[in-house]
């Protein structure tokens, strides 16, 4: 279990943000919403280097344009899947039957 | 998707069925409509959908139980098949001027509804209890206006898994291609494709469509022809002069799936027509794996050899438009010629009926005409024979049916059920014997009956069509599958449910669960088995499994409890447009051409239960939430009031 955010200090607040951010680029995104979650109590704390706020601000807009693309994917593959044939049928997991 | 449930409502007449979407306030619920099969048609269907009053249709579709017989049939009957069924796969696909032969077919086989549709029928004792309580329930439910709740309602279940189309069913496998076996068989087991015999072929369909699928038995669609050409069968097998020896082959084709789009004739003839050649051969020395073929017999039938084809379509006079029976011929529009020699010589043998001196010969009552006597040349009604004629044009065919120029009303019908005792053995007889007779003279090269040597004509008379076994045909093949015909060749009383109706409508490709081309392999086995005239060796008896302890030698099979040689073969049959691949995989190889195919479902299922009323129902909900909110409060007061208490503790 994570060590409550508050109980660390600015420099181990850094590490882990600057962590959850680039391990983020390893197509994992969600960790870029979870930086923010994780850190956001804590973000207006004086002693924190303005470098966390730059790794919370790129999180956010990286899982905002993740979001974007998943969505846009996501409705592309629901509304013309059918119509790809074989590939669409390779592309699901598990078929749906009577559509 | 969901199970559709709704109220029982017993739509009798027209007017109930306005009733019911002319709302009035009255109906505020969803509705399962009972309606007689009469009723069920295109525009009903459409209005009961739009007006969002129906959950399901169910169509009382009366049984052949005399019981039930009486309230149900309707005065007229019009065919769900399309104006010119399958003809998009015919031989006259296409062409702008193409004869309608079912003009007052609704096409309702090829609509689509919305909404599920389910037939009752009281052709068995399980249907009969299951209709029994249905009835039952709408008629309570009627008495008590579908006001005064409880109300019985009904749900069903039956979960279809194909959508889209055959090509991507086919692909996830959810769909098998409609099809089955299809049946040929020969007297002359040395038939080569080398010996240059001309090949004189009897044929017929074995299957048909309706819109229940259980409840297809379509005796005039396609019962009746089959029936003629088992009856031809049996008749020729008892020629004095041995068909074997005869100077042309006779071939015997039954095909299975011809009632969508003559899947089964198309199939055969391809494979018979092209050069078929094995790729992968079979590991078990019959047969090929890649393509596959369970046997590889009918290269022995050389195409080019093909010299006749006489078809038995419609033949049972049942829905028939014409007053009086009369045998109608059939030839092609455009090589009318070719087979006119056929005709005349079918409506000879027919004339000449009496001339055999035999006193037993009933009078040739029934007439045998050109269709197209009257000067309108319509071409071939739909049938295998346009299977034939798409591969060779100039080949001579002939169709025998009991209409000149409208198919029965009863084409593809569910109440194409009956048949009578009187007539329709009596037109199939004719039908029988006239085909018979010309068959034997042409595979004797005899063209003209009048030219007979009096050994002939004694012989000929040798051909005769029993009516006895025409209607135990009738009988067996629609009513009792359990009678003793069938029973002496397939042992079926044996099971401990003997079969009785069984459905008629094409099956899929091995679904195990084809009784008639099992029958008619049977039948035509023994009616075409190998008599060695020189030995006259009696066949060796007591093969059946029952019995087990006689094994047939190699090459022979155990039929009716004998071992016979005979060349009778099945042949798969499916649309041409599905390929099968070398990984046992279906796959759209033509789209133009045949490629029906059947959806796999869930087992379907029906539940009668009795609802209250909207109102009653409202309340209970209302009840409920007032109940939950209730006892959310009293927890969270108790859990204030507890901690506070153990705190001053």
């Amino acid at each position: 279990m994570a060590k409550p955010i508050q109980k660390l200090n600015a420099d181990e607040i850094l590490t882990v943000s600057r962590k959850l951010f680039f391990a983020g680029f390893c197509l994992l995104p969600m960790l870029w919403v979870y930086n923010i979650l994780y850190v956001w109590p804590v973000r207006n704390r004086s002693d924190l280097s303005p470098q966390v706020r730059r790794y919370l601000m790129l999180s956010g807009i990286f899982s905002i344009v993740m979001f974007v693309v998943f969505l846009t994917w996501f409705s592309v593959f629901i509304n013309y899947r059918l119509g790809w044939g074989a590939t669409g049928d390779n592309l699901t997991v598990v078929l749906v039957k009577g559509v | 998707m969901n199970a559709a449930s709704g109220v029982l409502y017993k739509a009798d007449s027209q007017d109930d069925i306005q009733t019911l979407v002319s709302d009035d306030g009255r109906f505020k619920v969803k509705y399962t409509v009972l309606l007689p099969y009469w009723l069920l048609t295109n525009d009903n269907v459409r209005l009961l959908y739009s007006s969002k009053k129906a959950a399901a249709i169910i169509a009382v579709v009366n049984g052949t139980n005399p019981v039930h017989a009486q309230n149900a049939r309707p005065t007229t009957v019009s065919s769900p098949d399309t104006t010119c069924p399958n003809c998009e796969f015919g031989l006259y696909a296409g062409s702008p001027d193409q004869y309608q032969w079912n003009p007052t077919g609704t096409g309702q086989l090829y609509q689509s509804y919305d909404l599920p549709i389910y037939a009752l029928n009281t052709m068995d004792q399980r249907n009969t209890i299951s209709y029994n309580a249905v009835l039952q329930a709408a008629i309570m439910n009627k008495v008590k206006e579908y006001r005064n709740y409880p109300l019985k309602s009904l749900q069903f279940n039956s979960f279809m898994w194909g959508a889209q189309n055959s090509e991507a069913c086919l692909r996830k496998g959810w769909c098998t291609p409609v099809g089955g076996a299809s049946v040929w068989s020969t007297p002359s087991t040395n038939i080569s494709a080398t010996d240059n015999k001309p090949i004189i072929v009897v044929s017929a369909a074995m299957d048909s469509r309706s819109l229940f699928h259980d409840i297809t038995l379509g005796v005039e669609s396609s019962v009746t022809g089959m029936v003629t050409v088992l009856a031809v069968a049996e008749a020729l097998s008892r020629s004095s002069i041995p068909l074997a020896t005869m100077p042309k082959h006779v071939l015997y084709t039954l095909f299975t799936a011809e009632a969508w789009g003559f899947s089964g004739s198309q199939r055969f003839v391809n494979d018979v027509f092209s050069k078929v050649e094995c790729i992968k051969p079979s590991t078990s020395g019959s047969g090929c794996s890649y393509p596959f073929y369970s046997n590889l017999d009918f290269q022995k039938i050389n195409s080019a050899n093909i010299e006749a084809i006489f078809e038995a379509g419609q033949i049972g006079g049942i829905g028939s438009s014409s007053a009086t029976p009369t045998l109608f011929a059939h030839v092609d529009k455009n090589q009318a010629g070719v087979s006119a020699p056929l005709v005349k010589q079918l409506i000879q043998v027919a004339g000449n009926g009496n001339s055999s001196g035999n006193p037993t010969q009933p009078s040739s009552q029934v007439p045998v005409q050109s269709a197209n006597a009257d000067g309108v040349e319509r071409g071939l009604p739909p049938s295998s024979a346009m299977s034939f004629l798409k591969s060779r044009a100039s080949l001579p065919a002939v169709v025998l049916t009991d209409y000149q120029k409208e198919m029965s009303s009863y084409t593809s019908q569910d109440l194409d059920d009956t048949w009578n005792p009187d007539t329709t053995v009596r037109i199939i007889q004719q039908a029988a014997s006239v085909i018979s007779r010309t068959v034997w003279l042409q595979a004797q090269g005899i063209s003209d009956a009048a030219q007979m040597t009096v050994e002939q004509q004694q012989a000929m008379g040798s051909i005769e069509v029993n009516p006895q076994l025409v209607h135990d045909l009738l009988n067996c093949l629609t009513l009792n599958y359990s009678c003793p015909l069938v029973d002496a060749y397939l042992n079926v009383t044996a099971s401990p449910t003997p079969p009785m109706r069984l459905p008629h409508y094409s099956g899929t490709l091995y679904s195990q669960s084809q009784p008639f081309p099992i029958f008619a392999w049977s039948f035509l086995a023994n009616m075409t088995r190998f008599i060695n005239s020189t030995t006259n060796t009696p066949p060796v008896k007591g093969c059946s499994s029952s019995s087990g302890t006689v094994q047939c030698s190699s090459g022979e099979y155990c039929v009716g409890d004998q071992c016979i040689a005979t060349l009778t073969r099945y042949h798969d049959a499916f649309g041409t447009g599905i390929g099968l691949s070398e990984d046992n995989n279906y796959y759209i190889k033509d789209a133009s051409k045949p490629v029906w195919t059947e959806s796999t479902w869930d087992p379907i299922g029906l539940r009668l239960f009795e609802v209250t009323s909207p109102t009653a129902q409202g309340v209970e909900l209302g009840v409920g939430i007032i109940l939950t909110v209730v006892s959310a409060m009293v927890v969270w007061y108790s859990k204030k009031f507890l901690k506070k208490t153990l705190k001053q503790d």
